[in-house]
């Protein structure tokens, strides 16, 4: 009961609507809404409510797309997505990265304890701290006169610690002058018997209240107002040495295609990277992917066309030797030189990996390479009338262009079939300015979770899409599916907009790629021609 | 190379069908101890092809496999164990993976298995 009197106190700020993991969309359905008030929602919501906390979620400045998404895997995570609340006009607020658009780094949300928080907040990257939620104003002298209703046990509660205590004002777009700031924190101070008696203590207080500003940028609306007003008490910072330790200046062996720290961890966790675990990356290069999945406890194997990329240079530079340094040589189970155009991996019943992971070479900065025999070279063979012999010596495999759709479908398919139903697929894919949802390749196994857009430059950006198999892969149904089932988009249709030049350019990308090493293959062929 | 990864490949040259599972193994195994996990290797366990397994041990001589697996396999802790020595902690630096099928030779350099195809394979 005392429960539900501090879920009311917040109720009328917040507008909250229970959030399901399905809807991927932040915009809310009318209809089901309609039917949640018919279904009773005050007997749903009961239950579930008396157990839930309000918290306050500060998070970090960079990568706002990738913030929810990361927040609700962390949740599922930990078990309590059916419990994780929050407002959807907030949550669109601090998803958005466009400099046009109104934007916010604070979340409230309702979750059910403080240890579901903690364990977030172990491997939250987008995250910069939790607090607990005190009070919300929409000014600041609504916001003292909140701090009222918080509830009378927990205020008690606080004060018995008699442990010592500082404020902090962080403001989001608009700078408070000193002195405000220090207005606003005696005006604070007196309000409350928690903090009039307390012990202030700037250097290493025990509580750390934050008085969070919230004007907002907005361009659309210039104002003098600020949004809201929020007051909590820390709870736990997010580990910023996590993402020092992936830094990749500081790994032992990198490669140009090696993934930034930060969203290197974010794909774990969007992996949902765990003990008892298997995943795989099948395009595994250097190994960054699979290595914070192995940080997280997760086991993993990788593939790789290019033997290279394993080898690295030496014995104390190549993937083996950035296991050594991050202490996780127990996690690795293998890697394979393979290519994932026609992967060597068996079918498991019921899938083998818990999760995918891909960054794959679409000829941005490594052109994607298949194996396959050039046209060029099947031409003057027949010509020629050369039957192709067994090799006399070690045969350096010629490989063709591997286009964008083709390595989206055949890494949705590989994914279908050797992800554990609930597993996850998390990849990146190409895209532009002109994005649009049908742009996005579709399987009937795969139900899509997120979406998170990166820019890479004006035109171009990249997405992080997160997938989670949702029915068990069945040959007779799956194996020979339509490119409409893919969601195969047709590249000569022009409602793609700029995204038909962009691939067309990363196929040609892999195919000048490969022209390096047809001028290698031109020497050798012309060697074997001399011999027969 | 794990002897957990032989269990999950295949031959996959083009036209090769029924017999390209299990490739036959060889090559000097060398145990690696290596921290144990009794989720992941449950999970294994209902991954694993029995009898590719049992085929891939007696290529390299290795004879700590049960004839068949215990009434409650996932639960038995022991079994487990012994499993995760075999398929886990053994290894293959140097050999060769074969396909009864085709006789196609994949090699395992510095314990790395080699699956690519030739042009004409694929």
């Amino acid at each position: 009961e005392k429960s539900n009197i501090c879920v009311n106190h917040f109720a009328t700020f917040f507008d909250f609507v229970p959030f399901k993991m399905e809807e991927y969309e932040l915009e809310e359905s009318a209809h089901l809404e309609n039917l949640r008030d018919k279904c009773g929602r005050e007997e749903i919501e009961s239950k579930l409510e008396a157990t839930k906390r309000p918290f306050m979620v500060r998070f970090r400045s960079q990568h706002a797309e990738f913030r929810l998404p990361e927040l609700k895997s962390l949740a599922t995570l930990f078990g309590f997505i059916d419990q994780l609340e929050y407002s959807r006009i907030q949550a669109r607020l601090i998803s958005q990265r466009r400099e046009d658009r109104a934007t916010s780094p604070y979340l409230p949300i309702f979750a059910p304890s403080v240890e579901c928080i903690e364990k977030v907040a172990t491997r939250a990257v987008g995250i910069q701290s939790f607090y607990e939620l005190i009070s919300v104003g929409k000014t600041f002298e609504e916001l003292l006169e909140n701090v009222k209703s918080y509830p009378k046990d927990r205020m008690e509660k606080l004060i018995n610690r008699h442990t010592s205590f500082r404020f902090h004002i962080d403001s989001y777009g608009k700078k408070i002058p000193h002195s405000e700031q220090l207005e606003m924190m005696k005006k604070l101070t007196d309000s409350h018997d928690l903090w009039e008696k307390g012990v202030i203590n700037l250097k290493d207080p025990s509580d750390f209240y934050t008085i969070f500003i919230d004007q907002g940028l907005d361009r659309n609306k210039p104002s003098n107002e600020p949004r809201k007003w929020y007051l909590g008490r820390k709870i736990k910072d997010t580990p910023v040495e996590l993402i020092e330790k992936f830094n990749v200046k500081k790994r032992t062996y990198i490669g140009t295609t090696s993934m930034d720290s930060e969203l290197s961890l974010m794909m774990a966790n969007q992996a949902l990277a765990r003990k008892g675990t298997l995943v795989m990356d099948p395009f595994a290069g250097t190994g960054s992917l699979l290595l914070t999945c192995a940080n997280f406890g997760s086991m993993v194997m990788g593939g790789d066309i290019d033997l290279k990329m394993f080898n690295g240079w030496d014995q104390d530079r190549n993937m083996m030797a950035n296991f050594k340094q991050y202490q996780i040589t127990n996690q690795f189970i293998d890697v394979i030189v393979a290519d994932n155009a026609r992967t060597p991996l068996r079918s498991v019943p019921n899938g083998l990996f818990h999760a995918i992971l891909a960054d794959p070479p679409y000829g941005i900065r490594a052109g994607a390479r298949k194996v396959g025999k050039k046209r060029k070279t099947i031409l003057r063979e027949q010509k020629l009338g050369i039957i192709p012999a067994k090799n006399k010596r070690p045969h350096i495999i010629q490989c063709i262009n591997y286009s964008v759709r083709d390595v989206l479908h055949d890494l949705l398919s590989f994914s279908a079939k050797m992800l554990v139903e609930g597993g996850r697929l998390v990849y990146w894919l190409p895209t532009t300015d002109q994005f649009k949802e049908s742009d996005l390749p579709l399987h009937p196994c795969l139900q899509i979770v997120s979406n998170s857009e990166q820019p890479l430059s004006m035109r171009m950006r990249r997405r992080l899409i997160t997938m989670e198999k949702i029915c068990p892969y069945d040959p007779s149904l799956h194996d020979n599916l339509s490119a409409e089932h893919y969601g195969q988009i047709d590249l000569s249709d022009s409602s793609h907009g700029n995204l038909k030049n962009y691939w067309m350019r990363l196929d040609k990308n892999s195919e000048e790629g490969g022209k390096e090493e047809d001028a290698e293959e031109e020497e050798e062929d012309e060697e074997e021609e001399q011999e027969s | 190379m794990r002897i957990l990864s032989h269990n999950m490949l295949m031959c996959n040259v083009k036209g090769c069908g029924a017999g390209n599972f299990p490739l036959r193994l060889a090559g000097t195994p060398v145990q690696n101890e290596s921290e144990f996990n009794q989720e992941f290797m449950s999970h294994m366990y209902s991954k694993l092809d029995w009898p590719a397994l049992k085929q891939a041990c007696g290529d390299v001589g290795i004879t700590t496999l049960p004839e068949e697996p215990p009434a409650n396999p996932e639960g038995n802790q022991e079994f487990l164990k012994t499993l995760h020595d075999i398929i886990i902690d053994t290894h293959i630096q140097q050999g060769s993976l074969t396909c009864n099928n085709c006789k196609r030779v994949y090699p395992i350099n510095n314990g790395i298995p080699n699956m690519l195809l030739n042009e004409n394979e694929v």
